[in-house]
C-alpha cells in the first residue's frame, strides 16, 4: 500500500476543506471497499480524510420523509424500527448484500460509491475502464467472458453491474440523495445520481469534486404498502447479485395505484423500469398484469454471447418479485 | 513433533517466535514497515525506523496498549505483529473469509480492512479476550463438543463471528444462522457443526 497522510475532519466544512487542500485526497468512511482497494493498489490515495466523526447518523422522519445519515451503518439502518415501518425495502435489500461483518462496517454513504468487485478492475494489468480512462473492457472483445455482464447501460469502457443492493431498494422507493458542496447543498433523486460509464471518465456518479454524500431521504409521498427484494445468485448467501428484483407498491384493494420496480444485476447502475411502473399505474395485482409489466421492463436489454439467459431470467424474477411484493404487507418482516 | 515441539519450547525458541525471528531477518524491506518497529511490549530493543510512523493507544481485550505503529497497519496486523495476539488469524486479507472477525465495540468487523489507527477510541475484543481466564466461553466449549472444526484456521474467526451472530439475535433456528454465518468461510466444511454449536450455545444462552 502506498504511504498517505492522515487527517480527522470533525464537520463537513473540515472534510471538503481539507480534502480541497491536499491532492489526491480521498474521504474514508466505513473503509470496507477503499481499504481493500488500496491494499491492492487500485486506489492510490496520499491523503485521507477521514469522516466518520461527523455526526451524519440521524435516522429520522423529517417532513414526508425518511432521513438516513450518510455515516449510518447498514446493520443499523436496516435494522431500525422507522426504516422497517416506513421503508421496509431498505432493510430487505440490505440484509441480502455482502455478510454482517462487512455491513457492520459499510455506511449508506460508502454502499452507494462502492465500486465492482469485477475481476479486471481487480487485475492491474488487465485494461478496464474504471481504472483508466479510454481504456476497452476485455469482456466487450469477441472472445470475452460476458457472463456476468451488463444488458442494460452497457458501454466498452465497463459492463460490471452496480454491486450494490441497497441501492436497487433505495431507487425502487424513489430516494433521493442530499449532497453537500464548498458552496452549497442539492438534492437529487438516486436515479440521477449515477450515470452509465462512459469512456471520457471512469466515474459512474454526477457527484462533484470535493462533494460529499450527508444523507439519503426516502420520500413517503407514493404511499407504498407493499415491497419485496428477491436476490438470485450463484451461491445462497454473501455473493453479488446475478440478477435482484426490488418492487414496492401501493395498493388499495389490489389495486396498484403507484409501484416502484428496479433491479440489480442488469444495469451498469442501478436500474429502474419507469415504463413498466407507467403500465401498472391503476390496474390490478394479478400475475397477468405483472407478466405484462415485467415483458415492457425487458425491452431494450442487450446481450453478449454469455448472458443471453440474463434476459428471461430477469423477466421472472420481475414477476416473482412482484408476487412476493403482493403476499408482503409493510410491518410482515 | 511433538517432543520437537517441547525440547524448543524448554530452550527458549518455540516454533513461533522462530519463524518471527527469521522473518525479521529476511523479509523483504517492503515488508518491514507492516510488521512494525519493535518496542511493543513484548520487545525492548529498536531494529527499524518506521517510516512516517505514528503513535496510537489500542484498547485490546480491556488492556490500553501504547504502541508506534505504520499509518497502514490493518487491526489485524497489528494484532498478530505487534501485540502478539496471534489467535486472530489471516485468511484472504482482503474481507473475503472472515478468519480476522474481530469484535469493535461488540460488534464483528473484519481486522483485515480497519486501519488501526482509526480505531484509539474503540473497544477491540479477540478471541484471547472471550474466555474467563481458564473459563472458556459457552461458544468455545460447543465447539469443542460438536466437534466444529478440523484445521482450525477459520476457527477463532467463526467463534467471533457466532457469538456476535448469538447476540444480536440471529441465531433463532438453522436457516438465520447459516444465512448470518455467511460471512466465515471453512476450508474443511465443518459447518454442519458450526451451526450445530452456534444453535444449541443459543439456546443456552
Amino acid at each position: 500500500m502506498k504511504h498517505f497522510n492522515y487527517t480527522v475532519a470533525n464537520s463537513t466544512k473540515d472534510a471538503i476543506k481539507e480534502k480541497s487542500n491536499h491532492k489526491n485526497a480521498y474521504y474514508i468512511a466505513g473503509g470496507s471497499n477503499l481499504v481493500d482497494m488500496m491494499k491492492v493498489g487500485i486506489q492510490r490515495p496520499d491523503y485521507l480524510v477521514d469522516i466518520m466523526s461527523i455526526p451524519f447518523k440521524e435516522i429520522k422522519k423529517e417532513g414526508n420523509s425518511i432521513r438516513l445519515g450518510a455515516l449510518v451503518s447498514n446493520t443499523a439502518a436496516a435494522e431500525a424500527a422507522l426504516v422497517l415501518q416506513n421503508a421496509p425495502l431498505v432493510t430487505q435489500s440490505i440484509t441480502k448484500g455482502a455478510t454482517q461483518q462487512i455491513r457492520n462496517m459499510a455506511t449508506i454513504g460508502g454502499n452507494l460509491m462502492q465500486e465492482p468487485r469485477c475481476p479486471h478492475f481487480y487485475d492491474l494489468s488487465s485494461a478496464c475502464g474504471r481504472r483508466t480512462q479510454n481504456a476497452v473492457c476485455p469482456t466487450t472483445t469477441e472472445k470475452g467472458d460476458n457472463r456476468s455482464n451488463a444488458i442494460f447501460g452497457i458501454n466498452n469502457s465497463c459492463n460490471i453491474p452496480h454491486p450494490s443492493d441497497m441501492a436497487v431498494g433505495m431507487l425502487a422507493l424513489r430516494s433521493n440523495v442530499i449532497l453537500q458542496g464548498k458552496k452549497e447543498a442539492r438534492k437529487m433523486p438516486l436515479g440521477e445520481f449515477y450515470h452509465i460509464p462512459s469512456n471520457e471518465s471512469t466515474k459512474i456518479t454526477y457527484l462533484k469534486e470535493g462533494e460529499l454524500i450527508t444523507a439519503v431521504e426516502i420520500p413517503l409521498e407514493p404511499g407504498f404498502t407493499h415491497s419485496a427484494y428477491l436476490k438470485v445468485r450463484d451461491r445462497k448467501s454473501y455473493a453479488f447479485a446475478l440478477i435482484s428484483g426490488a418492487v414496492a407498491f401501493n395498493l388499495k384493494d389490489n389495486l396498484i395505484n403507484e409501484s416502484g420496480i428496479a433491479a440489480g444485476g442488469v444495469g451498469t447502475i442501478p436500474w429502474r423500469f419507469k415504463n413498466a411502473e407507467q403500465f401498472l399505474k391503476g390496474k390490478m395485482a394479478t400475475v397477468e398484469n405483472f407478466k405484462k409489466a415485467a415483458a415492457i421492463a425487458i425491452q431494450g436489454a442487450k446481450t453478449g454471447k454469455h448472458n443471453k439467459f440474463k434476459v428471461r431470467l430477469l423477466e421472472r424474477i420481475l414477476v416473482r418479485t412482484m408476487i412476493m411484493a403482493k403476499n408482503t404487507p409493510y410491518g410482515t418482516n | 513433533m511433538k517432543n520437537k515441539g517441547q525440547n524448543e519450547e524448554k530452550q527458549g525458541l518455540s516454533r513461533r517466535n522462530f519463524l518471527q525471528i527469521s522473518g525479521t531477518a529476511t523479509a523483504g524491506v517492503a515488508a518491514l514497515p507492516l510488521l512494525g518497529s519493535t518496542i511493543g511490549p513484548n520487545q525492548q530493543e529498536k531494529v527499524f525506523e518506521i517510516p512516517k510512523a505514528v503513535e496510537i493507544v489500542l484498547t485490546v481485550n480491556g488492556k490500553k496498549e501504547r504502541l508506534e505503529i505504520d499509518p497502514r497497519a490493518s487491526v489485524l496486523d497489528t494484532l498478530r505483529y505487534r501485540l502478539n495476539l496471534t489467535g486472530t488469524k489471516k485468511g484472504c486479507d482482503a474481507g473475503h473469509c472472515g478468519a480476522c472477525t474481530v469484535h469493535i465495540n461488540g460488534e464483528r468487523k473484519l481486522s483485515c480492512l480497519t486501519l488501526a489507527m482509526r480505531h484509539q477510541n474503540d473497544e477491540i475484543t479477540t478471541i484471547e479476550g472471550l474466555s474467563d481466564g481458564d473459563q472458556l466461553h459457552p461458544l468455545q466449549e460447543a465447539f469443542i463438543e460438536h466437534d466444529a472444526f478440523q484445521c482450525g484456521y477459520c476457527t477463532s474467526g467463526q467463534i467471533m463471528s457466532g457469538v456476535a451472530c448469538i447476540n444480536e439475535g440471529h441465531a433463532k433456528d438453522t436457516e438465520e444462522i447459516r444465512e448470518y454465518m455467511s460471512g466465515n468461510i471453512c476450508r474443511c466444511g465443518a459447518y454442519p457443526n458450526i451451526i450445530k454449536a452456534v444453535e444449541t450455545t443459543a439456546k443456552k444462552m
